[in-house]
């Protein structure tokens, strides 16, 4: 969204609505979180855990865990706020593109790599936010691609899907290559974890569901094609979903599995439902301004 | 001398890249085939004016990036087989340590293909070619983008330059090839 | 319109007709003299061994490796110019890409020469290929060194073919251009023939845009690559995931602050100032900040993790902050980040002066910050006993001297020689408005 100010041409125009629309889901997003604060200690092995070394103990407890939490969303919902107002977008975006990727990558780590804490891995939250890009890209794009006339460039967007997934392949590649080369303990074993029984055809599965898109959309046939895109979206959504699960999941029992399952269903629903409303909210804040012109 | 040689083509100047895509339509309307043009760089609508249909360059890159990420991977299988190194308790054939050159071989496999494809298509180098011996031919200029009828077997020069001169051009050249001494 | 064709058309009689030449003889002349001290550190080198430097166990790689990383960053930033842009559409690179891919071409030689000279016995450099021979052996394929063997061969290759078929419709159009006989034989022999033919513009585009498109990743391969070297050693500070997309950034941020230097000064001394206008400035500055802050990302996310994770990674990161190296990380952040907050203002983005200064402190940023995490990494392993300070000596520098001088020799070359902005790239947009 951000970036999409920065970056003069064609995409912006064509996604602006549904952008706009998608940042009034903020509240949800944050509205999600909370069953997660209120049961920290069930979910996280570091609540109460007095053995970590000293900056482990200040950053991992609960108190600057929700304050950057907060900050997070606060952020977000601030900038989406401003960006839809469309004034003084420059300095927004200026300030979000530095803000975001920053407060993003922290609650990268709260939230996710911190279910294992003796993990670390410094490209997580580059990791994390180009997973959520891509969702988030896939969404809007068939949202885009299910409602209102067909967008006059849309190669230009198919394009874009192609970089994301040829991002996302590097960004799962490097890091795993990274740990695997040097073979270091506590890392080679998050690795070996998610590479068990079970969890191996998982990631065989959504390696696959995003890799036939990917080379699908080198054919310049596929990415100008509505009914091309449409289908190798919601292939790459599904995709993510599961690496997310593969990321967040092993080693934690069957029950973590149905409620992980549950939650992505339930939420997901909710923001199928969500979605259209907030576009039809935008479209009508625009109208007038534009009736005007 | 230009007039002794065997007939290369006509050439039609105009001063614009408009009037030229315009000019190419009209002619390639009146059933001429054997149209081309010149033009001091890429000028938009032309190729498809001009109905240009070739994929052989995208086909040749796709085809040299399967042989160069094939090649490299099984050149470092093969190796690896042929004089075993066992390195820091890898497996001896390491997939994700091959990727690399994999990749990179890939690349250089295609672009190697792809550029080789674009000359010999365009079959250049060459160190000499008739429309160099034209009258005002330069690429350094903007005002000047040539339509061309090549001449072949059945080529009547009369019905051509009269087709040529009812668009209206700046000039119109006829490209001999030179006699062959 | 018609003083963008203009100009277009200066820079095609800028050899024959070169307008600086006095500038052009002095910048050539200290060119020239650093390339003497290259050839003399060379020649010391072949004769003595690479005892002459610094380098010793532990620190085995010192400067060679970093300036070999240092000059392959800044290489980068010419293909990422060029052929990014052109696949964004963005039709203000073609005042900047020909002579941006010419820096790549050279700062990738210069680059390609250090790990050469680094070998020892540098005639048995070809060891690296993998070819039949009597000895029955082959190269040692899981290792980062040979991988990068290949990823910088292909990257030079790639490269100055990208460059090479970009620059033929314009030879060919300096070749009609020129008056002189020599001049039409040396641009025509160049030029190969080409005679802007529609059929062959259709397949140059099909191939240079292909080529574009695959030159991205290439990239952005090679400097991971790169990354690797380091972070596939189980080194402290050097195994860190982040790595390669933040190689990858600090060689984009390198590159693209030497771009913006030699841009202010062919402008300067071309007067290029038509087709080189502040609309360029500004842009450059916005990707100078751009990458920039990406860089300054990496360094977040590499000093969070090694606080997070602790042990040996929080030592290497508490040594780097105060040990003996520090100077070159806090020197790093001074050079690389403190002059570049000044880009976030359009004001400061035009002054042509500034940019310059901006850039000459981010390239000496980004070389202090190859230098930290090479050294700091290596003089203090995981064992007490293999430690031991590094101090480069009188070669060290001379020999990096001596390959800016051959930077500088080649670059200045090619601005007398060969057409330093794309001509007819220009002149297609001018004419499309």
């Amino acid at each position: 969204m951000m970036m999409m100010r920065l970056i003069p041409g064609a995409w912006g125009d064509e996604m602006r609505l549904s952008v706009e629309a998608a940042t009034l889901l903020t509240p949800l997003a944050a509205a999600a979180m909370v069953p997660v604060l209120i049961g920290m200690a069930a979910v996280y092995p570091w609540v109460g855990d007095r053995s970590p070394s000293a900056f482990k103990l200040l950053w991992l407890s609960p108190v600057p865990f929700i304050t950057r939490t907060l900050l997070r969303f606060g952020a977000q919902w601030w900038l989406g706020h401003r960006m839809r107002a469309r004034r003084g977008q420059t300095v927004t975006a200026g300030a979000g593109v530095v803000l975001m990727p920053v407060l993003t990558s922290l609650v990268a780590v709260d939230w996710l790599m911190s279910l294992e804490p003796d993990f670390a891995s410094s490209a997580f939250g580059l990791e994390f936010m180009q997973r959520e890009v891509i969702i988030a890209f896939c969404v809007l794009l068939l949202l885009r691609l299910g409602m209102g006339r067909e967008p006059r460039r849309l190669g230009v967007l198919g394009g874009l899907l192609l970089t994301l997934l040829l991002l996302s392949a590097y960004f799962l590649f490097l890091p795993f290559f990274v740990i695997w080369s040097s073979n270091l303990a506590p890392n080679v074993e998050w690795y070996a974890r998610r590479w068990g029984t079970g969890w191996e055809a998982v990631a065989w599965t959504f390696g696959l569901l995003a890799g036939v898109p990917l080379l699908a959309l080198l054919l310049a046939r596929a990415r100008k094609s509505a009914s091309w895109l449409k289908p190798l979206s919601a292939a790459v959504i599904l995709s993510s979903l599961l690496q997310l699960g593969w990321t967040v999941l092993p080693g934690r029992g069957g029950l973590a599995v149905l409620a992980f399952c549950a939650s992505v269903v339930g939420l997901g629903l909710l923001g199928v439902a969500l979605l259209p409303m907030a576009l039809r909210h935008r479209v009508r804040a625009r109208l007038p301004a534009e009736a005007r012109r | 001398m230009a007039d002794t040689g065997r007939l290369f083509a006509v050439l039609a100047a105009f001063d614009t890249p408009e009037r030229l895509v315009e000019a190419v339509r009209a002619v390639r309307a009146q059933g001429f085939a054997q149209v081309d043009a010149f033009t001091p760089f890429p000028v938009k609508g032309l190729e498809e004016a001009l109905a240009f249909r070739d994929n052989r360059v995208p086909a040749a890159m796709l085809i040299g990036g399967i042989v160069g990420a094939a090649g490299g991977f099984l050149m470092q299988v093969g190796t690896n087989l042929d004089y075993p190194l066992r390195i820091g308790g890898r497996p001896l054939i390491a997939v994700p340590a091959f990727m690399m050159i994999t990749f990179e071989l890939m690349v250089l496999g295609a672009v190697l293909a792809a550029l080789a494809m674009m000359f010999m298509a365009n079959r250049l180098p060459r160190l000499h070619h008739p429309v160099f011996d034209a009258d005002g031919f330069d690429l350094s200029a903007d005002d000047r983008f040539y339509l061309a009828i090549l001449a072949d077997d059945h080529f009547d020069r009369n019905e051509a330059g009269r087709a040529l001169a009812a668009l209206g051009p700046d000039a119109i050249i006829d490209v001999r090839e030179r006699p062959r001494s | 319109m018609n003083a963008r064709l203009n100009a277009a058309d200066r820079v095609l009689r800028l050899p024959p007709r070169f307008p600086a030449p006095r500038a052009w003889w002095i910048c050539f002349g200290f060119a020239l003299s650093l390339l003497g001290l290259f050839l003399a550190s060379v020649a010391w080198l072949f004769g003595h061994g690479p005892g002459i430097w610094g380098n010793n166990i532990p620190v085995g790689w010192g400067f060679p490796i970093a300036n070999y990383i240092w000059w392959l960053g800044i290489g980068h930033a010419g293909t990422l110019i060029s052929a990014m842009l052109l696949l964004m559409g963005q039709g203000w690179r073609n005042s900047l890409n020909r002579f941006a891919e010419a820096m790549t071409l050279f700062a990738v030689t210069c680059a390609g020469l250090y790990p050469i000279l680094h070998l020892g016995r540098p005639w048995l450099f070809y060891w690296m290929a993998p070819y039949f021979n009597t000895m029955n052996v082959w190269p040692q394929f899981k290792s980062p060194l040979t991988w990068d063997f290949f990823a910088v061969l292909t990257y030079l290759i790639v490269s100055t073919l990208f460059w090479y078929i970009g620059i033929i419709p314009d030879l060919a159009a300096a070749r009609d251009r020129a008056r002189k006989m020599r001049w039409k034989i040396f641009f025509g022999l160049g030029a190969l023939g080409w005679r802007g033919q529609a059929t062959h513009w259709a397949r140059w585009q099909q191939a240079y845009r292909l080529t574009a498109a695959i030159a991205v990743p290439l990239v952005v391969s090679v400097h991971s690559e790169i990354s690797l070297l380091f972070a596939a050693g189980p080194v402290p500070g050097w195994v860190s995931t982040v790595f390669p997309p933040y190689f990858v950034l600090g060689a984009a941020f390198s590159g693209f602050a030497v771009v913006s230097m030699l841009t202010v000064w062919l402008r300067w001394m071309l007067g290029l100032h038509t087709l080189v206008t502040l609309r360029h400035l500004n842009m450059l500055g916005c990707l100078l900040l751009a990458t920039g802050m990406m860089t300054a990302y990496g360094y977040a996310a590499e000093m969070f993790t090694a606080a997070y994770a602790g042990g040996k990674e929080a030592e290497t990161l508490f040594d780097r902050f105060v040990g003996p190296y520090a100077w070159s990380y806090w020197g790093a952040i001074l050079f690389n980040f403190v002059p570049l907050q000044l880009l976030w203002w359009r004001r400061w983005r035009v002054r042509p002066i500034l940019l310059f200064l901006i850039g000459l402190s981010a390239t000496i940023g980004m070389w202090m910050e190859r230098y930290m995490l090479l050294v700091s990494s290596l003089y203090r392993d995981w064992l007490e006993s293999s430690t031991g300070t590094f101090h480069p000596t009188f070669w060290d520098w001379s020999l990096f001297a001596g390959t800016i001088g051959l930077f500088l020799t080649l670059f200045l070359l090619f601005v007398r020689f060969l057409p330093v902005i794309s001509a007819f790239e220009v002149r297609e947009e001018a004419v499309d408005g």
